[in-house]
This record gives structure tokens, C-alpha cells and sequence, in this order.
């Protein structure tokens, strides 16, 4: 069907350009991107808040670009990007009173939106909401639930919404596209938008319990040339671009304050782990703690951001 | 709580309030009282936000930070932020459906017409089908990312977006920024044998032309184009979104870089090289800087008294009294809050051809006072405006401040006797009409040519009529003198007793028909306000 | 808006009175023993009626009954299509011309994409793009296409169109005829009651047998031509091998099955699996575990976890006597010692009824887990019973 209420393109569809080089295999295969950092350091992360003055509260994040990334944008070479880092905005409107024909909540209503720009993606997303933007947006609704003090503002409503400018791959381009067709990259973009969003209601002076943020971590399988038999390695943070498999990955939103986790999605098989001797965590268990140990580094400067963002208000009145 | 109750005893009018709080209960006193202030003070008129009425805000821009775009911009204009990436997609020719019948009556076209001045008008035409008629660009503004508390996230986009999407789409088109020959991708037959020469020439047999260079070389062929799809999110929207959607829409499409692109016989399929060294910019034409203007009046509904109430003269004495205060504001760049406050909007894109200052886009809506000559003003003010968004992109910081000199009179010459003469026979009987009797015939009422109404505006003067009072409303198309076929603008405008009032002006709707040559300059415009000024005298100056 | 609240929360909340919460609240969280509203063991699930096979027109088809009325219908059919060559396929047949590249092997011509899968859920009151419905099916999905992640594990290289046993790739792998035909599965889920409690486990189950009893008709065409099938749907094969096909029938535990997705609540310090309605209200944390049998170890597999926002967060809170205003000076000042909760800095008075805050420690997490997989655990149980349904 047509949509009447945007400019269309072509009505016969476009497709997107062919890489000539892509055909080739092999291709770029020695500027692959690497992960340069060791499996705990995590990238950094810009977070600003109260940048949208006609919101209750924002924030915009921003994931540091990746070796491979920033060595591309400074003497590009080729058009295809090897790899992307995450940028997103975040606002929040309200407590604002619920509409008339809402039935009583004696609750803060959320409602949660997050909705990838057409160019956020290698591939060009559409203009309405897809299944995976829905279900993005119900994870972060779980994630934020759990941590806001939502009887403090009966029939109110609070409306939060992201907008991804760029998302993260869900892996290396040269990789064959089916190799494994798993969503990884999504998890990177969840847990950015817990962070974010936490930042935007800690700037509309919302009471939570904590700030929670979000974390990923992964079970990576890189050097499966050499042994085919090694057991996947426990990266924190992991950039899907820089990895050749991610066997599964996890990640949560963690209250540090309480350590509690408001939400926990892991997929993939778990079941084998190189642990150091003596660990006696199985999979999973390492997976959630190694997910909980990059939302604590997320939180240090979710922290920061939400000090600044007081300061500023504190400066102003 | 507690300072205010002890501050309210000293203080004899109890009445008082803070000015964040006057502000929101008295939004129009409040910036009347900014605008206005008291005559004995002897402090100049400036607005709530500190800016003088003609100051533009601080803009910022920032090109290719997305990564997955061709081409990508961020502009901050003070606190409304919109980000623009362009994606280019390929679009076969295959999969245009009449692309083999167009092709080949274009192709004819472009035999028949020798001329070599004909040849650059087809050119243009053919610039303007592909681009326009194949929808190679695709812009959409999205106002559903939380950047106003107005705009629900989910639900599907706004009347403002759907119309901020259209004037972008419009104007790309009639500034005929992005040049056609950018987005083809060109495909070079090789040679072919004679028998297949040979054969190919039975079957064009009937070309009478085709014949001679055949033999040797093939023409070439489009075989793809590219698509632009240029999205916009206004991620912050503190007024004025329209000049900073057009400003991220302009700096990504100069910061777009189309990869280099062939057809690959073999794969039978467009492919692409990622090598930068390759890749080629788009080559723009000029760069429109859109200004868009808001009026602030000091008594909304003076201008309708004016319409509604026909006794001219008492208002007249009345508006003389009244004249050493001002009645209007013009506000460059409004924000959010002014533009709340006023229905009147003038939205002005200029360029600059050499060393000219040439109008793109006019348009005018809503209200009643802007006047012609507020409209030359506010064409000054644009040109000069310097909106920094485009030095910094440019780092040509001059490049907007040159002043416009009298650089109309050469034009006027040349448009002056044949637009008015047309005016004067087309209208002339309708006004004279309209001044004996009461009543209008219904004959006279001016069918508009390719008047579709681009932007509705609230106070319509239809809505006049049906109170009883006669306004006639006079939709007018410009022509250009030299090409008689060619509109370059149109307006609307109405007159009743003691008033002509222009209603709506849309100027460069239909350049996308006028040639290359004939953007319409300042001089159109002074010519547009004389030709109104003489209408609004009924005709007899 | 109403509606869409619902759907993103776990369930309709239950219009229970804050007295009946904390009731329920007190009651589940007793320390080792729980008291359930039906008198069930934690781990214990509700009766169920289940049959397979009920609609002759599909390839697969499940009712499951849960004992409270609410019942699901899941259809599974199948379709040839055409597998479309992306970008990089068509660069390996382009090149391998001449070599027989082994490369290709990786692409989606052998393993298979997640997309072949496509599953939609249909509950009654909400529509299909409503988060509730969305959520369940990425959830479903998601565990049934990466049910096997390393996939080449032993080459799967030869297409595998005869329905290995050991099924390698999973069920993406055994979607591919060849490199050019793939199968197209469409599994139709429908909820045929209201929503009474959270119906992932109803749906879940319904539709782990409705896989199970999936048949593709035989292939009769080889290697790389055009396919065509047997009409003789006696002899078409399992999607899902059955372990009656074979003469091993003891070791179940070596055949590839459908995911089950788990749902489990905590309460206290209590784990319940298969929570009622009334139960999912006062959980502390709600998550949606699924597992499948792992082909090498034998054992059950993780395969997902995913918390579920817990209605309990969405109740009314309850009003301390020491607060009421129509309580005032009716009762003596109370006795109750008051927690303050150092992080709320609200005060918990036990037994009057607080919205559930915050989220769930680790060590509840990993106990949730631990229940699941361990050997006779509850996953084990589930799949059992499931593999237990006659299969006309």
C-alpha cells in the first residue's frame, strides 16, 4: 500500500548498491576490523543531557568509534564502513496528566518508543516501526519499570522516546550476510538506549530507585580457524563488527545501588565457556556477570552525566 | 513561597508576577511589552529571546558524522536540531515501467529539434522529467522523534510534517539543485560486429537520421539512476523548522558522494566501486538559503476591522493617531513561543547567480499586513542574512554580505511594458466592475491557472464573503515576458473598500518550467508590488 | 492507550484488592513451602488437555486446553520457495564456477536463514503490531531459528535434503531442499481465549507440538534440479524426526527438538513455575526461559532468557492503617514496626501492599536456571510429556 503522508520513491522499489569488491571473496579481509581492546575494557561513552529544551527531560549517547572506524574516517579509503558506533537520542515528556478517556492508574503510566532514522542501518530501515523496534521498545519499557518510583505520580503518564541515528552492525560487512543472522547488534543498541533514557528521566527529576544502566557482554568464538575446538571467550562490550562469531550474547540493566537487574535478555548457546580454573560459574552465569560488570562502567559515567546535568540546573535557579 | 509574601506587603501592586509566569499567561503582552517598550525609556525593540526583530539565531552545522549515509548533516539552528542523511539507492531502468516509450520519444525529440538553442530548453526538460517524474528524490521529515511534546512518537506524521515534507520535495525541485546527470548511470555498448550492424540497421529503418554515426559507435544508455533518499529528524524543535530541515537537507547533499557505477554485462546487474578515490560529489547548483520571517501585530484583529468595517475614513484618522506606535513586528528566525503568537508567515529562499541576488522561493501566507514593501525589505534582509550555517560549512564567511543595490533596473525594462500590459487588460475590467456595483459577475472571477493551493491559510477571504461582505480574491500568474508560456509565480490577492491586501504569495512554484536563465530576481519582485500597488489603485495610476 | 498499557505489561492486571495481594504475596513467599492458590508444588503444572493433528489442512497442527478454559490452536504450513540469491551467493557461484568452491557451504544455501520462519499470534482484543503479541512471537521465534547456533559443527555442506537424524544446522538447516529451493514455514498461532494469565507457556507448549507433528511431504528429486515431491503423504517425513521412525527408540535424547519456552516467577525467595494469573500479579520478577535438549551432551540447553515486565509493579498500593483517614483514632496506634526502605525512603509496614519495585538479584536468576536444566528437572519433565502426545 501507498503511503499518502510521505514522499514516496520510485513505485517500483530501488535496491541498494552492489559492491563490486563484495564479489570477490576475500575481500578486505586484511582490514577486517579488530578488537583492539582487551575482553573487560569497554569503549568509551559520550552522554549529555538536557539538550532538547522543549522536553521534560533528554540525553543524547554516543559509543566512541572503534579503532577501525576512526582510522577509516580519518583517511577514508573505501565507501564501505567497516564498522559504526552507536548514536542515539533520548527524550522524555512528562509526568503529564493521562487523556480524558484513559481508565484510573494509580500509577506513572509509561509508555516507551524507539524508532531506528531510515539511515541508521546498513540496511535502510522503513518509516513505520518494524516487529524488532516494537520489541526493542518493550524491553527498554521492562528495563526502566523496574526502576522508576511510579506510585509518586497517580493518572500521570510519562512518554519516552528514542530516535537511533546509527546503530551498530550485527556483523563484520564482509562476513556472508547468513552466516549467522542473529540480531547482535541490537543488544548493543538496547543497552545504550537504557543508559540514555535513564540519563533523560534522571534530567526530568524523576524519582527512581537507582540509575540503571545497560550492559552487554559475549560469548565470542574469533580464532576458529586455528582450533575449531576452543571454547568460546567472554568479551564485555563487544562491537558485532569486530568479531567473526558471537556464539550468544546477554545483556541487562542493572540497579548497582541494589545489584539488581531490571531486565535480562541473553539468547544463544551458553553451554561452553573457557573460565579461568577454578571458576566454577557455568555459561550463563559468567555471561550475566560479565553483562552486569559493563553496566557498572556504564553507570560511572551515567553518573557523571546526571552530575553535570544537576549542576546546570542547580546554576540556573 | 515564603520571599513573596514578604516581598508582597512592600510592594503596592500585589498583583505582580515573576516574568516566567507573565510570560505564559500573557504570552502576547509579554512579547508586546519586549517589542514595545515605553517610549521614555529609550531602550530599542527587541524580542523575549533577546534577539533584535531581524537578528537571526546561532547556527551551527556539523557534515558526515553518520556512517551509514552518503552524505549526512547536523544542524543546530539556536535550539532546533535537525539531522539529514542521504541514502542512495539504484533505481533500473528495467523496473520503470514506461521508461522504453518515453525514452524513445524523447530520443526523436532530441533529433528533430537542430537548433542549438532549443537543444539546451530539452535538456532542461529532460533534467526536470527525470528528476521529477522518476521521484530520484525522495525527502522526508520526521517529527515524531519526542522533539516536541506536541508530536505523539507513533502515531503517523503530522499536517506539519507531511506539508514541511512537500516544501522541501517542492523546492528541491524548482531550485533544480541536484543536477540530473549526477544521478545517471551510463552504459556503453561495445562495438558491434557488422553483421549485427547490419542487422540492427534493418530494423531501424525507418529512422531517417540514425544512419550515419551508427556504424561506428553505439549511443550510450542509461541504465540505472540513482535514488536520494533524503530523511530528516528534527530530533529538537524550538520553532522555525522549516529553514533548519532545508539547511541539514542542503549541507547533506553537499557533503553526498555518489560511489562510482557501471553495468556489469556478465552479472547483468549495476555494480558499484567502494574506493573513494572514485566517488564523485554531487555537483550542486548554487545554494539556496532559505529565511523564514514571522509578523508579529501589537492588535490581531486590527487588519480585519479594517476589512470588515468599510468606514474608511474614521479608521483612517484613527490609524494616523495611532501611527507613532508601531502596529507590526517582522521576527527573523522565530522560535517556538513567537511563533505560537502570530498567523502571518513570509518564507524567502535566495541564491546568489553571479554575484546576484536571485529569489527562489517566496511565499507568503496567513494575515494581512505584510505590504509590498515589507516583502522588498525582508528579500534584503535574507540576502544579507549570512545564515552561518553555510559559511561554516563553506568557509566562504562573505559570501552573504553583499548588499543588494539597485541591481533591479536592467530587468525592469524588459518586464515592465509586457506585465502590465497584461495586467492591465486581464483585470482592469474586473476592477471596474467591481467598483460600480454591488455585485460581481461571476464571469469576472479569475479562474486561477495551475493554482492548486499549496498552503491553506486559516483566514481565508472566502470565509469574507459568506459574512456578507464582497472581497474579491484574485489569484494573478506571472508570466515571463520573453517566453509567454512560462509562469514564474503567482499570488493571491483581494481587495475591498478601503484596502487591497495581498492574501498569499507564492513565488517560484513554477520554475521548475521557467528556463535556466530566468530566475526571477529582485527587480520580479519590485515589479510584482507595482503591478499590485497599481491594482490595489483600482487601476487608474 | 488503555489497551496498549495492558499489552506491555505482563498481563491484564487482575483487579485484586491490595488485602488479596499481600494475602497472596504472604502466602507464595513462604520461606521453602509455598502455598499456592490450587495447592500445586512449585514446580507443578496445571492440568492440560493436548491433542495434535486436529487440522487436516496443514502440514502440522496442535489444540493445547489448560484446565482454567483458555486454549490455543497452532497451524504450521509449508511452502517451496525460492531461495533468493543475495549479493554474496551470487558472487560464489559466479567465482566457484570453475573451483567448487567449499566456501559457499557457510552461506545461506546451506544453513539456512531465520527468516524462512515467519510466525504470527493472534489474541483476542489486541492487534497483531501491539506489543504484547509482537514480544511473544520474537521470543518464540527467536529460540526456534538459533535453536542451533554453531550450525557447522560437522559440515553441512551436502544440503542435507533427506532429514538427517542428528538434523544438522537445526531447523534452519533442515529448511534447505537445495541451494536453489528452500521450505517457507508459516506457524499461525492462535489464542482462542482471552488472555486470562500471561499465555506464553500455553503458546509455547501448542506449539512445540504442532512442530513435532509437522510431516514434509518426500522428496523425490535429487541434488540440484528443480524439486519435486512424493504425493504420498504416507511416506513424508517429520520435520522434527520422531524417534518411532527408528529403531533406537530409547534414546530420545539424541533427536534435535523445537525449544519450549518456560515461564517462571519468584516470589520471596520462592521459585513457581507455570504462575496463574492471580500468582503472576505478586511476582517479584517474571522471566521466559527457553531450553531445548542439546544433541551431543544429552542434556537441556539454554537457549534464551528474557525477563517480562511483572504486573505486580502496575497495582494499587495499599494505605497503612497509621494513614487512613477513616481508620483514624478507630484502632490503636500500631504496633507494626515500620521498615523504612532505605532506598524508596518509603516505610514497608509488612502485610499492607506495596507495588513491587526494583528488579532481581543474580543469585535468584541463576537458581531460576539451575531449576530448568538440571538433570529431571522441569525442562525435562515438559519435553517428556510433550513427546508423550499420540501422534496420529
Amino acid at each position: 500500500m501507498n503511503d499518502r503522508r510521505r514522499v514516496n520513491g520510485p513505485p517500483g522499489g530501488t535496491r541498494p548498491p552492489v559492491y563490486a569488491s563484495l564479489l570477490q571473496s576475500g575481500t578486505g579481509a586484511d582490514t577486517r576490523a579488530q578488537r583492539q581492546r582487551q575482553p573487560t575494557d569497554l569503549r568509551k561513552i559520550f552522554l549529555k543531557t538536557g539538550l532538547i529544551p522543549s522536553a521534560s527531560g533528554s540525553s543524547y549517547l554516543e559509543f566512541e568509534p572503534s579503532a577501525s572506524l576512526a582510522a577509516a574516517r580519518s583517511n577514508p579509503k573505501s565507501l564501505i564502513p567497516p564498522s559504526s558506533a552507536l548514536k542515539l537520542a533520548c527524550t522524555v515528556h512528562g509526568p503529564k496528566p493521562l487523556p480524558r478517556s484513559a481508565p484510573f492508574s494509580p500509577n506513572l503510566v509509561l509508555t516507551t518508543h524507539v524508532k531506528y532514522a531510515p539511515f541508521a542501518a546498513r540496511k535502510r530501515k522503513g518509516h513505520v516501526r518494524d516487529s524488532s523496534e516494537r520489541d526493542l521498545g518493550v524491553h527498554l519499557e521492562t528495563a526502566l519499570r523496574g526502576a522508576i518510583i511510579a506510585e509518586r505520580w497517580p493518572k500521570s503518564g510519562l512518554d519516552i522516546t528514542v530516535t537511533i541515528l546509527e546503530a551498530e552492525d550485527d556483523r563484520w560487512w564482509g562476513d556472508v550476510p547468513d552466516s549467522h543472522d542473529a540480531s547482535w547488534g541490537m543488544m548493543n543498541v538496547l543497552a545504550g538506549c537504557i543508559s540514555a533514557a535513564s540519563a533523560a528521566i534522571a534530567d526530568a527529576h524523576i524519582d527512581c530507585l537507582d540509575l540503571v544502566s545497560g550492559g552487554v557482554a559475549a560469548l565470542v568464538s574469533d580464532d576458529s580457524t586455528d582450533s575449531p575446538s576452543a571454547l568460546p571467550k567472554l568479551m564485555l562490550d563487544t562491537d558485532p563488527a569486530e568479531h567473526r562469531s558471537i556464539v550468544s550474547a546477554c545483556v541487562v540493566a542493572y540497579m548497582p545501588a541494589r545489584d539488581e537487574i531490571t531486565e535480562l535478555w541473553l539468547k544463544g548457546d551458553s553451554s561452553k565457556v573457557s573460565t579461568a580454573d577454578g571458576d566454577q560459574r557455568s555459561g550463563h552465569e559468567a555471561l550475566i556477570d560479565g553483562a552486569v560488570d559493563a553496566a557498572r562502567g556504564a553507570h560511572t559515567v551515567l553518573a557523571e552525566a546526571v552530575r553535570e546535568s544537576l549542576q546546570k540546573t542547580l546554576g540556573q535557579s | 513561597m515564603a520571599s513573596t509574601s514578604t516581598a508582597a506587603p512592600a510592594a503596592p501592586n500585589s498583583l505582580s508576577l515573576p516574568p516566567s509566569q507573565f510570560a505564559r499567561l500573557q504570552p502576547h503582552a509579554y512579547l508586546l511589552a519586549h517589542l514595545s517598550p515605553p517610549s521614555s525609556s529609550n531602550q530599542p525593540s527587541i524580542r523575549a529571546n533577546g534577539r533584535a526583530p531581524s537578528q537571526f539565531r546561532v547556527t551551527s552545522a556539523n557534515a558526515g558524522s553518520l556512517t551509514h549515509t552518503n552524505g549526512s548533516a547536523v544542524i543546530r539552528l539556536g535550539d532546533t536540531t535537525a539531522v539529514c542523511g542521504v541514502r542512495a539507492e539504484i533505481l533500473h531502468t528495467d523496473d520503470i515501467a514506461s521508461w522504453s516509450v518515453s525514452q524513445s520519444t524523447n530520443a526523436n525529440k532530441r533529433r528533430r529539434i537542430g537548433e542549438s538553442e532549443k537543444e539546451t530548453e530539452t535538456k532542461d526538460e529532460e533534467d526536470r522529467a527525470h528528476i521529477e517524474d522518476l521521484n530520484l528524490l525522495v525527502p522526508n521529515i520526521s517529527l515524531s522523534t519526542g522533539c516536541a511534546p506536541g508530536f505523539i512518537p507513533s502515531a503517523p506524521p503530522s499536517a506539519l510534517a507531511q506539508s514541511l515534507s512537500h516544501q522541501i520535495l517542492s523546492l528541491l525541485h524548482t531550485s533544480r539543485l541536484v543536477q540530473a546527470e549526477d544521478l545517471r548511470i551510463w552504459y556503453q555498448p561495445p562495438n558491434l560486429g557488422p553483421e549485427e550492424v547490419q542487422q540492427h540497421n534493418d530494423e531501424e529503418q525507418m529512422d531517417l537520421d540514425a544512419g550515419a554515426n551508427e556504424e561506428e559507435t553505439k549511443p550510450a544508455e542509461i541504465k540505472a539512476f540513482w535514488v536520494l533518499y533524503i530523511d530528516v529528524m528534527l530530533i529538537s524543535l524550538a520553532g522555525n523548522p522549516f529553514d533548519a530541515a532545508w539547511a541539514s537537507v542542503l549541507a547533506a547533499l553537499r557533503d553526498t558522494k555518489l560511489p562510482k557505477a557501471w553495468w556489469d554485462v556478465d552479472n547483468e546487474s549495476i555494480l558499484c566501486s567502494d574506493d573513494v578515490k572514485e566517488s564523485q560529489k554531487l555537483s550542486l547548483r548554487g545554494l539556496p538559503i532559505s529565511s523564514s520571517f514571522c509578523v508579529f501585530e501589537a492588535d490581531a484583529a486590527a487588519g480585519w476591522r479594517a476589512v470588515v468595517i468599510p468606514d474608511a475614513e474614521e479608521q483612517k484618522v484613527q490609524d494616523s493617531k495611532h501611527s507613532s506606535q508601531q502596529q507590526k513586528w517582522i521576527l527573523a528566525d522565530p522560535d517556538g513561543y513567537e511563533e505560537g503568537l502570530v498567523q502571518e508567515r513570509v518564507y524567502v529562499v535566495v541564491d546568489k547567480e553571479e554575484g546576484k541576488t536571485v529569489i527562489v522561493k517566496m511565499e507568503k501566507l496567513g494575515g494581512w499586513t505584510v505590504d509590498s514593501e515589507d516583502l522588498r525589505h525582508l528579500v534584503d534582509i535574507s540576502a544579507q542574512s549570512g545564515t552561518p550555517s553555510e559559511s561554516h560549512i563553506d568557509h566562504e564567511p562573505h559570501y552573504y554580505q553583499h548588499h543588494l543595490a539597485n541591481d533591479g533596473t536592467r530587468l525592469k525594462k524588459t518586464f515592465s511594458a509586457d506585465l502590465f500590459e497584461k495586467m492591465t487588460s486581464r483585470y482592469s475590467r474586473a476592477i471596474k466592475t467591481r467598483r460600480r456595483g454591488s455585485q460581481v459577475p461571476a464571469e469576472l472571477y479569475y479562474t486561477p491557472r495551475a493554482h492548486q493551493g499549496e498552503m491553506v491559510s486559516n483566514n481565508n477571504p472566502a470565509s469574507l464573503t459568506r459574512h456578507g461582505w464582497s472581497v474579491l480574491q484574485f489569484p494573478t500568474t506571472l508570466m515571463r515576458p520573453d517566453h509567454p508560456q512560462s509562469p514564474v509565480g503567482c499570488f493571491d490577492w483581494c481587495r475591498s473598500a478601503p484596502t487591497a491586501l495581498i492574501h498569499h504569495i507564492s513565488l517560484g512554484r513554477f520554475l521548475r518550467t521557467a528556463a535556466h536563465r530566468g530566475l526571477p530576481g529582485k527587480a520580479l519582485l519590485v515589479e510584482l508590488c507595482r503591478a499590485f500597488d497599481w491594482l490595489a489603485m483600482g487601476g487608474n495610476g | 492507550m488503555s489497551n496498549q498499557r495492558q499489552a506491555s505489561s505482563a498481563s491484564q492486571t487482575p483487579h485484586l484488592s491490595p488485602a488479596e495481594l499481600s494475602y497472596l504475596y504472604t502466602s507464595l513467599s513462604l520461606p521453602k513451602s509455598p502455598i499456592r492458590p490450587d495447592g500445586r508444588s512449585p514446580t507443578q503444572f496445571r492440568p492440560l488437555t493436548a491433542e495434535s493433528n486436529i487440522l487436516p489442512g496443514t502440514n502440522g497442527s496442535a489444540r493445547i486446553g489448560f484446565a482454567d478454559g483458555t486454549q490455543a490452536i497452532v497451524g504450521v504450513k509449508a511452502e517451496v520457495e525460492k531461495t533468493v540469491l543475495s549479493t554474496d551467493t551470487l558472487a560464489s557461484s559466479e567465482g566457484g564456477e570453475g573451483e567448487d568452491s567449499t566456501s559457499t557451504s557457510n552461506s545461506a544455501a546451506a544453513s539456512g536463514h531465520g527468516s524462512w520462519v515467519q510466525m504470527s499470534i493472534e489474541i483476542p482484543g489486541f492487534r497483531d503490531d501491539d506489543a504484547l503479541p509482537v514480544f511473544l512471537s520474537e521470543m518464540m521465534r527467536e529460540s526456534l531459528v538459533g535453536s542451533v547456533a554453531d550450525g557447522g559443527s560437522d559440515g553441512g555442506g551436502d544440503g542435507g535434503g533427506d532429514g538427517d537424524v542428528t538434523m544438522a544446522g537445526g531447523l534452519k538447516g533442515r529448511l534447505v531442499i537445495n541451494k536453489r529451493w528452500h521450505w517457507r514455514l508459516y506457524i499461525d498461532v492462535l489464542l482462542l481465549s482471552q488472555p486470562l494469565s500471561y499465555p506464553l507457556p500455553l503458546l509455547s507448549l501448542t506449539t512445540h507440538l504442532a512442530l513435532l507433528s509437522t510431516k514434509l511431504p518426500k522428496l523425490k528429486s535429487q541434488g540440484e534440479e528443480d524439486p519435486f515431491f512424493d504425493d504420498d503423504w504416507e511416506v513424508a517425513e517429520y520435520l522434527y524426526p520422531r524417534s518411532s521412525n527408528l529403531k533406537a527408540a530409547g534414546n530420545a535424547s539424541q533427536y534435535v527438538r523445537p525449544p519450549v519456552t518456560l515461564l517462571v516467577v519468584s516470589v520471596g525467595e520462592n521459585i513457581i513455575f507455570d504462575p496463574s494469573r492471580e500468582e503472576i500479579a505478586v511476582a517479584d520478577a517474571v522471566l521466559a526461559i527457553s531450553v531445548t535438549r542439546d544433541t551431543e551432551a544429552g542434556n537441556l540447553k539454554l537457549l534464551s532468557i528474557r525477563t517480562v515486565d511483572p504486573p505486580s509493579r502496575l497495582t494499587q498500593p495499599a494505605v497503612p492503617n497509621s494513614e487512613n483517614v477513616n481508620m483514624l483514632g478507630a484502632t490503636a496506634p500500631t504496633e507494626d514496626i515500620a521498615v523504612l526502605n532505605p532506598a524508596t525512603g518509603e516505610e514497608e509496614v509488612p502485610g499492607v501492599w506495596r507495588p513491587r519495585r526494583g528488579g532481581v538479584k543474580r543469585s535468584v536468576i541463576a537458581n531460576m536456571v539451575k531449576t530448568v536444566l538440571k538433570k529431571g528437572g522441569v525442562g525435562e519433565e515438559v519435553l517428556e510429556g510433550l513427546e508423550g502426545v499420540e501422534v496420529e
